[in-house]
């Protein structure tokens, strides 16, 4: 079936099977590797994308089902050469190792700071990242990365975690 | 540049999705790969029809054992036992029980037999993913199933089915390590004797990254090419050329991105083997990669060890000797003898122990086949005896930390060789420990212990000391260069899978040549120019890359002077900052400037060397032993089971840490999958039947986050004099004394309830029952039986 | 997963009317429990209707006594939902703990319960509100409705369109989550309403089911004191690798007097339930 989306700000269409799955349709059919897949349960969170605004799993979406619809992935986090507050966090606060949880990973945390957070302690930050597995970092320099980012984008609220780099729970 | 927790170099284009994974990769004209796999533990193949699958649409081979012996191919070899932890010209068994040691070839399709769920049968390959999946369902395997045996103490008993002729009773080798009638000996007349069971549960590997592998093979050159997400290249580039029955010059394996190593992936794997073969046969590249599910049935797993242990000690608890039976898990394959190997040798960790005594028995089941998984051997080793420990603590009344300054090594006995002859040669053990109690606020447990009981909840606190003995392949090389556009080409045989090394690496040239780090280009990952090298494992990479980069360094300096001074035309000129000067000051050039001179005019040792680089190439062992101290403390909710971590301290002497912000990142990388062993990572397979119950991420219970909790790191720097940089090795500090320390936390906070071995993982429906045992509430005589945990004796 | 073929029908009807034309089709909502099935090869539908941004499905609304949710309402609008918030606060509660963000953003109340998974968390508030499952044929009572493991009072081509929830002045729910999926080993979800108190447990079963004794006691008088003693019977109850029958059933127990506890005002409560192992 003919699949219409916006990605990243540019519209593709494509003629695909309709079984394809919105992760196989960004890596193989529009050279988007940057989304990952990392598990066949919808439990890893690798596959992240933004489908309307919206973080969801991109593995266990049908591109059919998103047609229509607009999808911002980690390629287009970025302005130009400029890293989005998120993936700046991630590289201060070392939120990776292997990098290969860290997009899907990264663009849920953009869902999560997507409005000023109401709190980010353990708990909340823990809440926001129960969809997405690590096996790396153990979390410890993710969560630091969240709240620096979260600096970086509220600063009046959050403005107290700039400082952040690396800094453990 | 060194000691600096600087931010990686590498992980912008990580950020910006630019990494390149195995599966990011498409060449054109790819076919796909898909494995039928056995839903059988054990049986014999008694018939394979695929006719019907080869006539799917857009299918173009479906191939089995019998195509890949036809094609002149061969058994995979694996690389099972290890150099020796001293001697590298010995395998580390080389005196085995009546010289017998079996290693099985193993073929990347299942010939005659099947010896593992999940086993590849066949392997079909098509246009499409989809088409090879659906090709894959018409494909008729007959099965003559036969009795399975999962467990290694299972597997030795009389009367248990037989995965191979050639090991008769399950058994690969037995190998006894240390004094055994000696150490029995001595415990015989000590004052007090303790003898336990340990059950080191196993682990799946759930690396980010599904293993994935493309095959290509050029018939112009007559060579084929793998590429793969690997711990090496140049190891697996050995064992496919063998298995394929061809020169090593006829292979080049690649490996791009890795989404995760921590050991399974050193080894190579059948997918690997078969992708390389099939290409040439149907003459165009085939890729596959795995599915997660998929994952769970054939990714190499860790652990599985079972050790029986007794301890002598007087009654003062001065351990005097320890023996014990060290029966490890080989599954159906024997791919790697590591993990008992390193255990064994370290099981008095650091302690002052006289005798020990360690007979390891290589057991064959009908499970996935192990291999290191990150610690390989010491995390299994330190939970010994740290449990042992305290339970001798405990039966003697002597307090846990009392206990452990009795007998830990004191510095004036360093180098202290240990009585399995690995030597220690720098290590604070007791200040290690004290600095663990302090920062845990050992002392006002009993405080805090009384108010979690107020609140209905039992709290435990536990300490394990640790020591490290990483070893690992014993070649590695490195060739810096150094090129007039203002870059310093590095190529080394190691591979990153999340370590860093692009980073690290270049703080230490960045320190030894005075050049900016941005300067320095890693490059690992294909045989087309690492010709020798031994990967990324065993905590081994910082410790020899490190050590030939300072001497490969010093090389090229040496080198590069000469030159300068022709080039600036000086009799003497020294170098700082990256950059050589003249006597008086007046005149320099930086060593990209001389590279270029280099470039033009040669070297003046030989006008036709035109490079300026240097080669550091070390084949041998460069041993040291990181080590530290790590507390946890915790809480159970006694009405559910539940656990709480409260907080951990952990105390790691990694010697000489190049990026601490990297390190650390270890340590709580290493500590997450502890901590997931210890208490959520259960694999369960039926004890029968061999079918596995846990096979995915809905069963599978990897941490996240918040599994690790408030968190104390304190980096303590013994540096170790046996490399120019002090580096002892971080990738494994976190892991290695998590579960011993979780346990012995486990094991206080139940210590009213229970004196028996607490199951692994410690469950809270484990724990529930140990706390409600059968009878005191309503009767239901099915849940005894039928839902022990399965990893009780 | 098999060949399919995609439709997205522009209305309820059309929908109805796929679904009827071919019986092999099934409908797909938030797809976070088809989809998952579908790559596992576990069926095989001829087509997949999608149903998810159907006008006739969405909307949350209230009135006095009831709570009206569309059944394509995703868990992240019912967990933020100022209307749900102000009527049945247990509601947003549980809402917001299913499955993690990413599922929130696209799994559906209609989904969930047409799915009917022994260990999802929405059955249990609708058959302990007493809630009226409104399909595209007819009006089903909660106490009608769960019929089995994986299996409802619908009929094959039946959507669910809306679910009604009497609005109870108090309610409560309260999870013990598995370790590794996420989904309730146990929940519990406790409604009072006039003199009426209602116990639905899920994820212990083979299905959501009413604690009756429980009900009793605490119809008599709504205090942990009164579950004194009170067991849940083993037998039924789901027993894995991961926990005996007579855990679950445990689980269950402690769940309940701990829901019943936060419910009592004044009286001490437990934690909130918190990840990995429940209530702390």
């Amino acid at each position: 079936m003919n699949i219409e989306l916006h990605i990243n700000g540019r519209t593709v269409r494509r003629e695909v099977d309709d079984r394809i799955l919105l992760a196989e349709f960004l890596r193989h059919h529009c050279g988007l590797t940057g989304t990952h897949v990392g598990c066949d349960t919808s439990q890893c969170g690798a596959c992240t994308v933004k489908l309307d605004g919206a973080a969801v799993k991109s593995c266990t979406v049908l591109a059919a089902q998103a047609s229509g619809g607009s999808v911002t992935t980690v390629e287009g986090l970025a302005q130009g050469n400029t890293l989005h507050p998120v993936q700046e966090a991630f590289v201060q606060c070392h939120g990776l190792q292997c990098g290969f949880c860290t997009p899907g990973m990264m663009m849920a945390v953009e869902h999560f700071l997507r409005s000023c957070p109401a709190s980010l302690d353990d708990e909340a930050i823990h809440h926001a990242l129960e969809g997405n597995i690590c096996r790396c970092t153990g979390y410890v320099n993710i969560i630091a990365a969240v709240r620096r980012a979260a600096a970086a984008m509220y600063p009046r609220e959050w403005g107290h975690f700039a400082a952040l780099a690396g800094e453990g729970a | 540049m060194i000691g600096h927790p600087i931010a990686r170099l590498e992980d912008r284009r990580l950020v910006l999705g630019q990494g390149l994974y195995t599966d990011d990769i498409d060449l054109p004209g790819q076919a796909y790969a898909v494995f039928l796999r056995s839903p059988h533990a054990h049986a014999r193949i008694t018939a394979i029809n695929t006719k019907a699958a080869r006539a799917a649409p857009g299918v173009l081979a479906v191939l089995t054992a019998e195509d890949y012996l036809a094609d002149g191919c061969k058994p995979i070899r694996h690389a099972a036992n290890p150099p020796d932890a001293n001697d590298v010209s010995l395998p580390w068994f080389h005196n085995t029980l009546d010289g017998f040691l079996f290693q099985n070839g193993h073929m990347p399709l299942a010939h005659d037999k099947v010896r593992h769920v999940g086993e590849a049968v066949a392997m079909v390959i098509a246009e499409s993913p989809a088409q090879a999946r659906d090709a894959a369902e018409l494909v008729e395997v007959d099965y003559a199933v036969l009795d399975a045996v999962v467990r290694a103490d299972d597997a030795l008993r009389d009367g248990a089915p037989q995965l191979w002729d050639e090991a008769p009773g399950n058994v690969a080798f037995r190998e006894q390590c240390g004094d055994r009638q000696r150490a029995r000996a001595i415990i015989a007349r000590a004052e007090h004797r303790i003898t336990r069971e340990f059950r080191i549960s196993r682990v799946v590997n759930c690396q980010m990254e599904p293993r994935s592998a493309l095959g290509l093979y050029e018939e112009s050159s007559d060579r084929y090419t793998l590429i793969s997400g690997s711990q090496g290249v140049v190891r697996l580039r050995l064992s496919l050329a063998a298995a394929l029955d061809v020169a090593p010059s006829k292979v080049r394996v690649v490996c791009p991105d890795v989404g995760g190593g921590f050991g399974p992936r050193t080894a190579i794997y059948v997918e690997q083997v078969a992708v390389a073969w099939a290409a040439r046969r149907i003459g165009r590249p085939v890729k596959w990669t795995c599915d997660r599910s998929e994952a769970f049935v054939s990714d190499y797993q860790g652990r599985d060890q079972l050790i029986r242990a007794t301890m002598g000690l007087s009654r003062d608890g001065r351990v005097l000797a320890l023996d014990y039976d060290w029966i490890g898990n080989l599954g159906a394959h024997t791919v790697a003898f590591v993990s008992m190997g390193n255990g064994s040798r370290i099981v008095s960790s650091v302690y002052d122990i006289p005798a020990t005594s360690v007979l390891v028995t290589a057991v064959l089941t009908n499970t996935v086949p192990t291999a290191p998984y990150r610690g390989a051997g010491r995390p299994e080793a330190m939970h010994v005896i740290e449990r042992m420990l305290d339970i001798a603590a405990r039966e003697l009344g002597i307090d846990r930390l009392d206990i452990r300054r009795r007998n830990l090594i004191r510095s004036e006995q360093l180098p202290y060789r240990n009585p399995m002859g690995l030597t220690y040669d720098s290590g604070d053990f007791a200040g290690n420990m004290e600095r663990a109690v302090e920062l845990s606020d050992w002392h006002g447990f009993e405080i805090r212990r009384r108010e979690s009981q107020a609140r209905g909840k039992l709290r435990g606190i536990g300490l394990a000391n640790y020591i490290e003995s990483p070893v690992g392949a014993a070649r590695e090389r490195v060739e810096v260069t150094v090129l007039p556009e203002g870059i310093i080409d590095l190529v080394a045989g190691t591979q990153s899978q999340g370590q860093g090394h692009a980073t690290t690496f270049a703080q230490v040239l960045a320190s030894q040549l005075g050049v900016p780090m941005e300067s320095v280009r890693l490059r690992t990952g294909d045989t087309d120019f690492v010709s020798a090298g031994g990967g990324t494992h065993s905590d081994r990479s910082m410790r020899l890359v490190g050590t030939l980069l300072v001497q490969a360094c010093a090389q090229l300096l040496d080198s590069a002077e000469h030159a300068a001074r022709e080039l600036l035309a000086a009799a003497e000129v020294r170098f700082e900052n990256g950059r050589y000067v003249t006597a008086d000051g007046g005149r320099c050039a930086t060593l990209f400037e001389v590279a270029a001179h280099v470039g033009q005019h040669g070297i003046p040792a030989d006008r036709n060397v035109r490079k300026l680089s240097a080669v550091g190439d070390f084949t041998g062992r460069l041993p040291a032993y990181p080590t530290g101290a790590a507390v946890c403390e915790l809480e159970i909710d006694p009405e559910t089971g539940s656990i709480q971590l409260l907080n951990y301290t952990s105390v790691d002497d990694v010697g000489r840490p190049i990026n601490p912000l990297v390190v650390e990142g270890q340590v709580h990388g290493g500590l997450a999958q502890g901590i997931g062993q210890a208490l959520s990572e259960a694999y369960y397979v039926d004890r029968e039947s061999g079918q596995v119950l846990s096979g995915s991420y809905m069963d599978y219970g990897v941490p996240r986050a918040g599994a690790v909790p408030a968190l104390t790191i304190a980096m303590t720097e013994d540096r170790t004099h046996g490399n120019p940089l002090g580096v002892k090795g971080g990738g494994e500090s976190g892991i290695t004394p998590a579960t011993a320390a979780i346990f012995n936390a486990l094991a206080e906070a139940l210590r009213e309830v229970t004196t028996e071995e607490i199951p692994m993982p410690a469950t809270a429906a484990a724990l529930w029952e140990i706390l409600h045992p059968e009878g005191e509430t309503a009767q239901c005589p099915e849940c005894t039986a039928e839902y022990a945990h399965p990893n009780t004796p | 997963m098999y060949a399919t073929q995609y439709v997205r029908p522009a209305t309820l009807d059309d929908a109805v009317a796929l679904l009827k034309t071919h019986p092999e089709a099934r409908p797909l909502s938030g797809g976070m429990t088809l989809i998952p099935t579908l790559k596992q090869r576990l069926a095989a539908p001829s087509h997949l209707v999608d149903i998810w941004r159907l006008d006739e499905l969405q909307g949350i609304s209230a009135s006095e006594a009831v709570l009206k949710i569309g059944a394509g309402a995703r868990h992240a609008e019912v967990a933020h939902s100022p209307v749900v918030a102000q009527t049945v606060p247990a509601l947003s509660h549980l809402a917001g703990q299913i499955a993690d963000p990413q599922v929130r953003n696209r799994g559906t109340l209609g989904g969930s319960l047409a799915n009917n998974d022994p260990a999802a968390d929405y059955p249990a508030a609708v058959l302990a509100l007493g809630a009226t499952v409104h399909t595209s044929e007819r009006s089903i009572a909660a106490d009608d409705y769960f019929v089995g493991m994986f299996e409802t009072a619908l009929r094959p081509g039946e959507l669910i369109v809306a679910v009604e929830f009497p609005i109870a002045h108090s309610a409560g729910y309260l999870k013990y989550r598995h370790p590794a999926s996420g989904y309730a080993m146990a929940g519990v979800f406790i409604a009072c309403s006039g003199s009426d108190v209602r116990v639905a447990i899920t994820g212990a079963g083979p299905g959501v089911f009413r604690w009756k004794e429980a009900e009793a006691r605490l119809r008599d008088d709504f205090s942990v004191g009164a579950l004194r003693n009170l067991h849940l019977d083993c037998a039924g109850m789901q027993g894995d690798p991961h926990a005996s029958p007579r855990y679950r059933a445990n689980l269950a127990e402690v769940l309940t007097r701990r829901l019943v506890a936060q419910m009592t005002p004044g009286a001490e409560g437990g934690a909130p339930t918190t990840r990995g192992g429940g209530p702390a």
